[in-house]
Parts: C-alpha cells; structure tokens; sequence
C-alpha cells in the first residue's frame, strides 16, 4: 500500500464521517476535507501513531499530497 | 419580571457536592485568598506538575511569594498590567498568581499571536511587563521591550498587599465584532465566584487530577480549569502542547479535563481507535465555549465519563449556567448558578452579579452597549426557560461565529479584508457545513464591471485564488473553507445593509 492509501485509510480511522473516495495528492485538508484545527490535530496523532514519527512545530500542509511528502520523509 | 436564583436552582448545584465539600468550599472573595486557603489546607497535597517536578500547595504558596518579590523589585506599582506570552506551564500558572495576588493586574496572552499583534495588545492595555517562555522568546522580545522570561524565580519572598473583592485583578480577552479583541475587566470578587461555580461537580470534585488543556488566555481555562483546581485541592499538570497533552492522557491518567467540545471528539476518537488507556483514568469531562453536539454527549457517556456542560461568557467570569444532566436533558444549559438575578429581555437573557465585568478596558463605548439602563449586563443570546426553571439557548444576537474547537470569528472582520479587492463587490460571511463539519463560508457578489469578460469557470478561479491568497495570511481557524459566487444581490435591511439571515 502505498503512502496515499495508507493515509486514506487513516484518515477514514480517524474521522469517519469524511467520504474519502475520491481524495486525491491535490485534495486540500481544509477546504475540500472541511477539517479544522481540531480534526487536523486527530489526523496528526494517528499519522504520528502509524510511522513512528513526530512532526516538528506547526502542522501547516495545504493538500494531501504535501503531507505525503512530509510523511515519506520522516518515515522510520 | 426579574428573577433571584431561587432555591430549587441553588440545590441543583449544591446537590452535587459531598457534605464533607459543602463544609469545606466556601466562596473566598479573592485569590489571595484563595492561594491561603488551599495552602493550609490543601498544604502537603500536590498542587501543580510538569510531568517531572510536582509542587505541593504549600510550596506553590512559597513559590509565588519570591515571584511576588520579583515582580515588585522590578518597580512595578499596585494595578499595574502584567502581561504573559506563555503555554500553560508551571512557571505560567505561577506567575498568574504572583501578578494577582501581588495587586497587578493579569492579561494572560495566547500563544498564536505575531510580532505585531503582541506588541498593538502591549499598548493597548499598556502593559507594564511582559513575561515570555522562553520558545516564544523572538516574538515576545522584538514585540514589547520590557520583556522577561517566565522561568526566572530569585527575589526575597514577599506576602500580598491588601485586596479586596473590587480590586482589578485580569483582563481577559474577548473576541468582537469590531475585529480587535477586547479586554473585559474582571474583579478578585468576579473571577473568584467564576471559579466557586467550577467547584459544583458531582462523584467528588476534591483532589482530582487534570492537564492544562484549555489556554489560560481563555476564560475557561483560567477560570475552571486552573482556579478551580486550586480551590478544590487538585493536582494540575503543565500542558506545552495540546496535541502532546493528548499522547498524556495514558501516562498522567488525568481524573478530569476541561476542554472544548473539539477536543473532548479527540478523546473519544482515540479510544476508539487506540484503547481505552486514553480515556479510562477520567471520570468526568467538563465541556464549554461552544454547544456540545448531543452525538458527542452519547460517546463520552458510552464510555463511562460524566460529562458536565455549561454555558458562560467572558464577561461574566465564565460560569452562568451549568448543566449537570446532559443525558437527561442534553439540549438545556442547565440552571442559572446561584447568586445571580437574571431577566429576559425581548428574548435576550440579561444577568446581574457579583461575576459581571466592571466593564472593557479602555473602551467606554462598548462598556455602555454591553449594559443596559439599569446595569444588566446583555449576554447577546437568546434563551428561552421552561417551567422547571431549565434555560435553553436559542439563538445569538451577536454575529460572532463560534467553531466547535472554542474559536470565535468575527464575520465583519474577514469581510473588510475581501472588500479590498477589485473583483468583489460585497460579500458575507457566516458559518457553513462542508462533509459534515462546521466550517467558515462565504458568499460573493461579483463587481460586474470588474468581471465582465470572464467565463463561469474564471470567475470561480479568480475567487478561489482570492481566497486561498487570504487563507495563506489568516490563523488555520479563520481560514475560508466553502465559496458561493451570487448572481443575485443579497437580501438587504431597510438601510440596504447586507442581511444577515439569507434564508
């Protein structure tokens, strides 16, 4: 499974009232997704959870695809 | 008709508490007070923790007296505003007691605040000293000159000057339409009957274990989550980060948590999905700033946490209503808390009290608006009370769009940015639902001159360009999330005013 897949899943965990069929590199956290600082945050920890990682400072990415690049990065 | 809180509501609250806890908390009009009591007679029990150190009461009482030294040989004088630029650390919450209790007066700051938002509050409230921790140290040091760090604590140990139940003791930060925050000025004897109220919970409120969740810059935090604490003997972790503070919960087992309906989600979701560890060691969750939604209120009880909600505004010390039944009755606030009058005003609830505000800082005008003729104090929300004496809020005449993590958006305040722009004509913001969630929406009417030669598809990017554009400079809670282009003009008011009812 490649990152994307893993983070849809995750993100379905994580909040699964967010339809995530048709989410793509481009989709963006807030105004696709519709997430605010809170669920932003809940992604985060369960991202953290599954690679074994800890993201530093703020948590600023505009679209899915940024935050697999992040991910792909610090994955251990 | 004006009401006394009566009898029946003052034993829905006192009903809560223990007869050991009816004889032992007791209104103390100040925090001086306050720090007294709970360090004789909480004197040995531990009081605060960074998850390392762990002070007793008695050592926090020592603690803030050499603060109170501190402060003072830095030359301030008696009601002079001492800010703090810091998360919710030993060192913060120390501090908020040295400045009160030394007869300064407190502006608790939030963190997310720039360069130059710090040093225009700074000003504002003309600040006499500003302490930083140290990770926000730039910020805080290129913002305002008199600048310290928070973790700095050598002086000679000295007690509090006389304070009363009048004296000024925080300015606490409100947000308001007009887009800049203001400061309601709270007494000794206001914020102390906010944080008697935090004490009405059921199952046993002493002695309990929590992590500081909520910012002490925000009334809830500071006034039910820390002070209450204080008052009823609690231990009180220090919380750098919210999402770390989270990650906590397994290893500090917190008894209790204070937190935003947003956050308490977060706890339900990581049970679900990493164990009960997250969430077994709490037996109640006290959830305010914003309504908490009934389905959230079925998770948290399946779980076996109370949950208790209330309903509050700065400017009246937090608490005015609490709800203890949220299961029973989970679209009330609750009751009034006692020793307030209350009325209702062509469906406005109006209150008096000795937890009212004296007023905004430096701003006599919003003072008057915000008071009636006779002194009441217009809380801006409509409510309506059923025969049992139940209050329910219906509305909110005031504009300001609450999110369900606890942030307050002025709609005015992100519309005056859009209008500077050629292609927007007039727009309104207001709260809007995107795949289930509460989020920020707007609505445009096109300057026509301005897109005259642009397709369907070039309006929409050229408005969605603006918008990202904005988003990029705006804090993540007040960034836009859903766009509506109008080809029609808005519904107007008589004065032509952009109506904010639409439907």
């Amino acid at each position: 499974m490649n990152t994307l897949e893993k983070l849809k899943m995750l993100i379905s965990e994580a909040m699964p009232e967010i339809d995530i069929s048709s989410v793509t590199e481009n989709t963006t956290l807030q105004n696709d997704l519709g997430l605010d600082s809170l669920a932003i945050m809940m992604i985060s920890i369960v991202v953290e959870d599954e690679f074994s990682f800890e993201f530093e400072g703020n948590i600023s990415f505009e679209t899915v695809g940024e935050l697999c690049d992040y991910i792909e990065k610090h994955n251990n | 008709m004006i009401y006394n809180t009566n009898e029946a509501q003052r034993e829905y609250f006192y009903s809560m508490l223990t007869e050991e806890e009816r004889k032992l908390l007791k209104y103390i009009p100040t925090v001086s007070g306050l720090l007294d009591f709970a360090s004789e007679q909480y004197s040995e029990l531990p009081a605060i923790s960074d998850g390392k150190i762990t002070y007793s009461y008695k050592e926090l009482a020592e603690r803030v007296a050499v603060r109170r030294g501190y402060l003072k040989s830095l030359g301030l004088n008696y009601g002079d505003r001492v800010a703090v630029f810091a998360p919710n650390t030993t060192d913060s919450m120390e501090l908020y007691l040295a400045i009160v209790t030394g007869g300064f007066v407190s502006v608790m700051l939030p963190t997310q605040l720039d360069t130059v938002t710090l040093s225009a509050l700074c000003k504002k409230f003309r600040i006499s000293a500003l302490f930083y921790d140290r990770s926000f140290e730039e910020t805080a040091c290129c913002a305002f000159e008199k600048a310290y760090p928070t973790d700095y604590i050598q002086a000679e140990p000295t007690p509090s000057p006389e304070i009363t139940a009048e004296t000024v003791c925080s300015i606490c930060l409100t947000g308001g339409t007009t887009g800049s925050p203001k400061g309601a000025v709270l007494s000794h004897g206001a914020i102390m009957r906010g944080a008697f109220n935090g004490c009405f919970i059921s199952g046993g409120v002493l002695y309990q274990k929590q992590i500081a969740i909520l910012p002490l810059s925000h009334i809830f935090g500071l006034v039910k989550g820390f002070l209450s604490s204080v008052y009823t003997g609690g231990l009180i972790f220090e919380c750098r980060d919210v999402k770390q503070a989270f990650g906590l919960i397994p290893i500090l087992q917190p008894t209790t948590l204070v937190l935003v309906p947003g956050m308490a989600e977060i706890i339900v979701n990581l049970t679900k999905l990493k164990g009960k560890a997250y969430s077994q060691s709490l037996k109640t969750m006290i959830i305010g700033a914003a309504p908490v939604p009934p389905k959230l209120m079925k998770a948290i009880d399946t779980l076996g946490i109370k949950v208790l909600a209330g309903y509050g505004l700065t400017e009246g010390a937090n608490l005015t209503a609490g709800n203890k039944e949220v299961m029973k009755n989970p679209d009330s606030m609750g009751m009034i808390y006692p020793e307030q009058q209350y009325k209702v005003v062509n469906g406005e609830l109006r209150i008096k009290g000795d937890n009212l505000m004296n007023g905004y800082w430096d701003d006599d005008e919003a003072t008057k608006q915000a008071f009636d003729e006779d002194g009441w104090l217009r809380t801006g929300d409509l409510v309506k009370f059923d025969e049992n004496g139940y209050i329910y809020i219906t509305g909110r005449i005031k504009n300001l769009i609450i999110l369900s993590n606890g942030e307050n958006v002025s709609p005015e305040e992100l519309e005056e940015i859009f209008y500077k722009s050629d292609i927007v004509k007039d727009c309104l913001v207001s709260e809007a639902e995107l795949n289930g969630k509460q989020v920020i929406g707007i609505e445009f009417l096109p300057e026509a001159s301005a897109v005259k030669d642009m397709d369907e598809t070039e309006l929409y990017n050229s408005f969605r360009h603006l918008v990202n554009e904005t988003n990029k400079n705006l804090p993540s809670y007040k960034q836009i999330a859903k766009i509506n282009i109008r080809k029609e003009d808005f519904k107007r008011t008589n004065s032509m005013k952009i109506s904010r009812k639409q439907d």
